[in-house]
């Protein structure tokens, strides 16, 4: 059973289902933005970009994660997220993503004339940043 | 009659073999126990895929050149060709389990070069991959590298090409034979259609399994019906043309995914449950030789002993 005025929120990848709980507030990067799902939302079915994903639990506490690609739909209280990849912040380490966007960085971008590879490569190096600055803030609490 | 020391060089070397299906036995089974724990994980995923894809096509007007054409819009132009993607095992000593998937891909690409139409197959490991050489049959391409644990790349990278060939028209339909898991009993092989995508019909099925049109007695399950809901006022995120354009290929990628997944898991039951027969099978074995290793060494012994007996009395 929900909670009275709270969503039910999961979060699934196709390798594991990685969130499935009660909240009050769900705050996720859409394709074109962040979007805040409260309760009794609309029914909406988006593409997910990539970036932090908050949840709030109807204790107050938030739970974070990094997600990337895929779709969300909200229906009937329900918030569905189904991610490509999806990451909890507690798992990130900066170290590591530091390591990956620099090996990201010195690599030799695609040529110019092939605007799709150019254009993939850019968002690799944004996703990257991404996840390193959710690793930071992770490290500063 | 096989001599003693026959006998016993047998018993050795079936116990020998006994060890080595035994240890092969546990390895499927821990291997089981880990794939098909990935494909009950990814059964939510699945359904909500699928439910969402299903709220996308009941409220609005769809169209997509993925998507069967809607009732009364004319019919692609044919191609007389299909493609057809064969999933079989890396390695063998899995029972039947090969030879059921590979008989009924070759039943079906029979049964549609009877019809006039020919079928591009992408073999899917090396087993189907050394029958259809040996047996001649020509395929467009083959991938050894899946294995016991498919990843979403490998997927993507054979669905690519495949909706890239659908799209140009160069084929019609895009189909897998593989081995289903329905629960940890019962895996068997099946045809599932990828391309084009079915759109659901009011109270009726979706085709995604073709029927008695393939030689087989695949029936349709329940988890294919599709239940025809009235509309449901969503709000799009950018735009429903967005979505689809992303939504419908990557359900193609991930019911690709899954069949694979799948078959993996399927594999690893086959292959225990051979490796525990023959496992039995050398127990039986070892049984009946020890039998007849004892029976033998007691009759040599009686003989002897009655000749001594025999050459005493010959001596009173």
């Amino acid at each position: 059973m929900t909670l009275a005025g709270a969503l039910q929120c999961t979060i699934t990848t196709p390798e594991q289902r990685v969130f499935e709980g009660d909240a009050t507030s769900v705050v996720l990067p859409a394709a074109a933005g962040e979007l805040c799902i409260l309760p009794r939302h609309a029914p909406l079915v988006g593409s997910l970009g990539f970036g932090e994903l908050r949840i709030t639990a109807p204790d107050g506490s938030t739970r974070r994660f990094f997600v990337q690609g895929g779709f969300l739909q909200v229906y009937q209280n329900a918030v569905t997220v189904l991610a490509t990849s999806a990451v909890d912040a507690v798992d990130l380490d900066p170290a590591a993503e530091e390591a990956e966007l620099a090996r990201l960085q010195s690599m030799v971008p695609p040529a110019q004339d092939d605007p799709r590879a150019l254009e993939a490569h850019g968002r690799q190096v944004a996703v990257r940043r991404s996840r390193l600055r959710m690793a930071r803030k992770k490290q500063q609490e | 009659m096989a001599s003693a020391k026959d006998i016993k060089r047998k018993i050795k070397s079936i116990s020998a073999t006994k060890k080595i299906t035994r240890t092969m036995e546990m390895v499927a089974a821990a291997k089981s126990k880990k794939t098909t724990r990935r494909v009950e994980i990814a059964a939510p995923y699945n359904e909500k895929l699928g439910e969402l894809l299903e709220n996308l096509c009941a409220g609005e007007n769809v169209t997509h050149s993925l998507m069967e054409p809607e009732a009364g819009q004319p019919p692609r132009a044919s191609a007389g060709r299909n493609a057809l993607v064969v999933v079989t095992a890396n390695r063998g000593l899995c029972g039947g389990y090969n030879a059921n998937v590979l008989q009924a891909a070759e039943r079906w690409i029979q049964a549609e070069e009877a019809g006039g139409r020919a079928t591009d197959v992408s073999m899917i490991g090396k087993k189907g991959i050394s029958r259809f050489s040996f047996r001649k049959q020509p395929f467009c391409a083959s991938y050894t590298h899946i294995g016991d644990w498919p990843r979403f790349e490998d997927a993507e990278e054979i669905a690519g090409g495949l909706m890239e060939r659908f799209r140009a028209g160069e084929v019609d339909q895009a189909l897998v034979v593989s081995t289903r898991y329905h629960s940890a009993g019962l895996q068997r092989p099946a045809l599932t259609r990828l391309l084009p995508i079915a759109r659901p019909r009011p109270g009726g099925l979706a085709a995604r399994r073709l029927g008695a049109g393939a030689g087989g007695d695949w029936r349709p399950r329940a988890e294919d019906r599709v239940v025809w809901r009235p509309s449901r006022k969503f709000i799009f995120e950018p735009d429903l043309g967005t979505i689809l354009e992303s939504l419908l290929p990557f359900s193609i990628i991930y019911s690709l995914f899954r069949l694979l997944v799948e078959a993996a898991a399927s594999e690893q039951i086959a292959r225990r449950m051979a490796m525990k027969t023959a496992t039995d099978n050398a127990d039986d074995l070892v049984r009946v030789y020890k039998r007849r290793y004892n029976r033998q060494r007691q009759a040599g012994i009686t003989q002897q002993i009655s000749e001594i007996v025999g050459g005493a009395e010959a001596l009173d």
